[in-house]
């Protein structure tokens, strides 16, 4: 053998050696490759996914575990919970419908507000799938076949409404939120619509109609959360507030007086004053003192700039 | 020497061990070879097996792969060495190949353990010494316009938030810092110019905890301007209430000494940060011609603010006394800039979802949209408001700082323009705009420079674009070629 052949033999050799390694390094891999469900979800945009959750969600949504109260229900733990809400319906296709047409389920927790219903309309399928991806991962690792075989339908054929925001009337209803709702209303979507009254901006009230109603007839059946009860006292004091803890003893109300609106006040039973009839004198009058007022004062035109605001900001 | 380092050792180790012990079985079929064959295959699985953890989701090839796609030299050194240990397997083919152990076969195996040795500590003393004085690497920085160079005058050891430069082309730039010791404040450093040697030497010329949250800064007169704002709540009665903390504070050096020692707010009462958004605050400040300036302030939510000044941009009067809103509607308007006809311009960062990023034309009395709608949102025909003048292009984008020049220095290409810079788009754009009837309309626009995470830019008197890039903790310097540029040092 001349000396030039053994040298490209043991060249052939080494090339052969490097080979069967980096043969072996790629088996190696396989063979360590932990089956990861988080490996499947890594076609979605979960990037994208949290953009558009941030837009377009967060602000009702909370998705940390203990996250302050907003009006929509917490989403800590929707990935794990989703695939028990409706039975036929997978977690990836129960969180499709739920943003896709969310009159069809109210989730425990709901406040009884109503997402809008084209809150992703403008979205391409893929970015559905990367919101669906996104918010699926809250509290589990979802299985992404199961996101991959969404089928999503828009729902609704009639051509969308334009709204037109007017910045006269617009501005209008800011001025006259400020001045008259917002002692009870609150402007942040955050806990304190369960203190005095419900939140209204981002809440899900697109409906003209309804909003238009919820203003002019005020007095229409109430949450109990939201009811004010009159209560007299040995004392002659009248105070008014939403009963929050009630004990044999005791009540326990939030004061809905312009006064002292707020204000945690227990009231022992023994000092409530008694009827002609025996019975202490609890009565429910409904709306907080001054809401009838606050309406009465309202022109057509001051309801049209509220209702156009709200819409706006829905 | 970081978990991926270790991982590139210890997988280069492994595959040139299993290399050579197959190039030995050609020789030598041994069960000591069959053995070491098996040992080095189980290492391997081994080695991919931990890789594996490093990146949950992924496997351990996709991870090797990530990591050879990174192009970093850490990981070439930390693979070098990893070759270097496997040397002394080399050591078996002198005897397997058959060959008589000669001297010199000797003296190359020697040569080929020294190797080894110094490979390995040469390596892990490279590393050692990147861990205790960390080798910067020049990040890919760019003027696209051949006109002009870039380079970096200071490496800063903070995060930038705003730059500002004097008239005779000292640069000053804010920082604030929240430490683990729940210590917080901030500070401001003049990289002062050397005309001769034209380079930069730092100096912290303020630092209080006054200064925590300074997101605008500007320098007049020898006075340094500064938006800053705090974060505190307060509740009541099942009611939440934010605190204004935001305000303008004027810096002045009384003694001359370099150092800013005596403080005073010209402006207070305005939002500053507040929830759900807290990282919208008041930023950008500008001053007018006439010496009046401008405040730009961001919303904190996507509903109505409580404050009236939020997402509003304030015209302050030139003594300070009396404060207008000038328009109002923005979401976090961070860049502001006058041009040469005094007209304002800021950026404002819309919805999350890009491209949403904003260069308006501010009129004064006009509203810009913000909460009541975005740019382009479907089902909404906004009447009344005035949008935007330019949407920002890139995906992602997100356009911070600003500064516009008409330096006579530069080209007229150059000149009347706005330089953006691009915090996700990692560019600094230019953009020119022209009259169409109450406001301007956009007649160019280019990227101008890639640098990493711009967050603002200053323009100096000369022309000269100064830069600060957020992450990568370095203000660079973009100016033209000096055969452009007129002797002296002065364009």
């Amino acid at each position: 053998m001349s000396g030039r052949r053994a040298i490209a033999s043991v060249l052939v050799k080494a090339a052969v050696s490097l080979l069967a390694a980096v043969l072996a390094l790629l088996i190696a891999g396989r063979i360590a490759t932990r089956e990861s469900p988080e490996r499947g979800l890594m076609r979605f945009d979960d990037a994208r996914g949290y953009q558009i959750f941030t837009s377009r969600c967060e602000v009702c949504h909370a998705h940390e575990e203990g996250g302050l109260g907003k009006m929509c229900p917490n989403l800590a733990h929707i990935g794990a919970e989703a695939a028990t809400r409706q039975p036929g319906l997978n977690g990836p296709e129960y969180i499709l419908q739920s943003i896709m047409e969310p009159a069809a389920f109210t989730a425990p927790g709901a406040s009884g507000v109503t997402m809008p219903e084209k809150l992703v309309g403008d979205l391409s399928d893929d970015d559905i799938r990367n919101l669906v991806a996104h918010v699926a991962r809250f509290g589990a690792t979802p299985n992404a076949d199961e996101i991959a075989a969404l089928v999503i339908r828009r729902p609704g054929s009639a051509p969308s409404q334009v709204l037109e925001v007017r910045r006269d009337v617009i501005e209008h209803g800011e001025k006259l939120f400020r001045e008259k709702c917002v002692s009870c209303h609150s402007l942040h979507n955050g806990p304190e619509y369960v203190v005095l009254a419900p939140a209204v901006f981002g809440v899900g009230f697109p409906d003209e109609q309804v909003l238009r109603d919820s203003i002019k007839h005020v007095h229409r059946p109430l949450k109990q959360r939201y009811r004010s009860t009159r209560i007299v006292l040995t004392s002659g004091t009248v105070l008014i507030g939403h009963i929050v803890e009630e004990s044999q003893d005791a009540l326990v109300i939030l004061s809905t007086r312009s006064e002292d609106r707020g204000q945690i006040i227990t009231v022992q039973r023994s000092h409530i004053r008694k009827g002609a009839d025996g019975k202490p004198m609890l009565t429910d009058i409904g709306l907080p003192p001054g809401v009838r007022e606050v309406v009465a004062s309202l022109t057509p035109d001051d309801i049209d700039a509220l209702v156009a605001l709200l819409q706006t900001l829905n | 020497m970081r978990n991926d380092d270790l991982f590139v050792f210890l997988a280069a180790y492994a595959l040139a061990t299993l290399a050579v012990l197959i190039f030995e079985a050609f020789y030598r079929r041994t069960w000591t070879n069959l053995i070491g064959i098996a040992a080095a295959f189980l290492a391997l699985v081994g080695t991919m097996v931990l890789g594996s953890y490093l990146e949950p989701g992924s496997s351990a090839l996709d991870v090797l792969s990530g990591i050879a796609h990174e192009h970093h030299p850490r990981h070439l050194v930390a693979a070098g060495i990893g070759l270097a240990a496997a040397l002394p397997w080399l050591g078996r083919l002198f005897d397997a190949a058959g060959w008589r152990p000669s001297t010199g076969l000797r003296l190359a195996e020697q040569l080929v353990i020294g190797a080894s040795i110094l490979g390995v500590v040469g390596g892990a003393g490279l590393m050692l010494w990147n861990m205790l004085f960390p080798i910067q690497l020049e990040s890919k920085t760019e003027a696209y316009a051949s006109e002009f160079v870039i380079d970096s005058i200071a490496r800063v050891d903070f995060l930038p938030t705003r730059l500002a430069v004097d008239a005779s082309g000292n640069v000053y730039v804010s920082y604030f810092w929240v430490k683990e010791n729940a210590t917080e404040g901030g500070a401001i450093v003049k990289l002062i110019r050397d005309p001769g040697t034209d380079s930069f030497t730092q100096k912290t010329v303020a630092n209080h905890d006054l200064l925590f949250r300074v997101t605008g800064l500007a320098e007049k007169d020898g006075d340094l301007y500064v938006s800053r704002s705090g974060y505190h709540a307060s509740a009541k009665d099942g009611k939440i209430f934010y605190v204004d903390s935001g305000a303008v504070t004027q810096l002045k050096d009384l003694d001359h000494d370099g150092y800013f020692d005596y403080y005073n707010d010209i402006l207070t009462g305005m939002p500053g940060s507040r929830g759900p958004h807290i990282q919208h605050q008041n930023n950008g400040i500008a001053f007018a011609p006439d010496g009046s300036l401008y405040v730009e302030n961001g919303v904190a939510s996507l509903a109505l603010d409580d404050h009236p000044w939020g997402g509003a941009l304030l015209k302050l009067s030139p003594d300070f006394k009396t404060v207008e809103v000038f328009a109002t509607g923005f979401r976090n308007p961070f860049g502001i800039a006058i041009n040469k006809d005094g007209a304002v311009f800021v950026t404002d960062n819309d919805v999350e979802e890009n491209p949403g990023d904003e260069l308006d034309h501010v009129i004064k009395g006009e509203h810009y949209g913000h909460p009541f709608y975005y740019p382009n949102e479907p089902g909404k025909h906004p009447v009344g408001f005035r949008d935007q003048i330019f949407l920002a292009r890139g995906n992602p984008s997100n356009y911070v700082g600003m500064a516009y020049t008409d330096s006579a220095a530069l080209p007229d290409e150059f000149r009347d323009s706005f330089y953006i810079a691009d915090l996700s788009g990692r560019e600094v754009v230019r953009i020119k705009v022209k009259p169409a009837g109450d406001t301007y309309e956009v007649s160019e626009f280019e990227p101008f420079a890639s640098i990493p995470t711009p967050v603002d830019v200053a323009i100096a008197e000369d022309g000269t674009i100064y830069v600060a890039s957020r992450y990568d903790r370095q203000i660079f310097r973009i100016r033209l070629r000096d055969s452009l540029r007129k002797p002296g040092g002065k364009p």
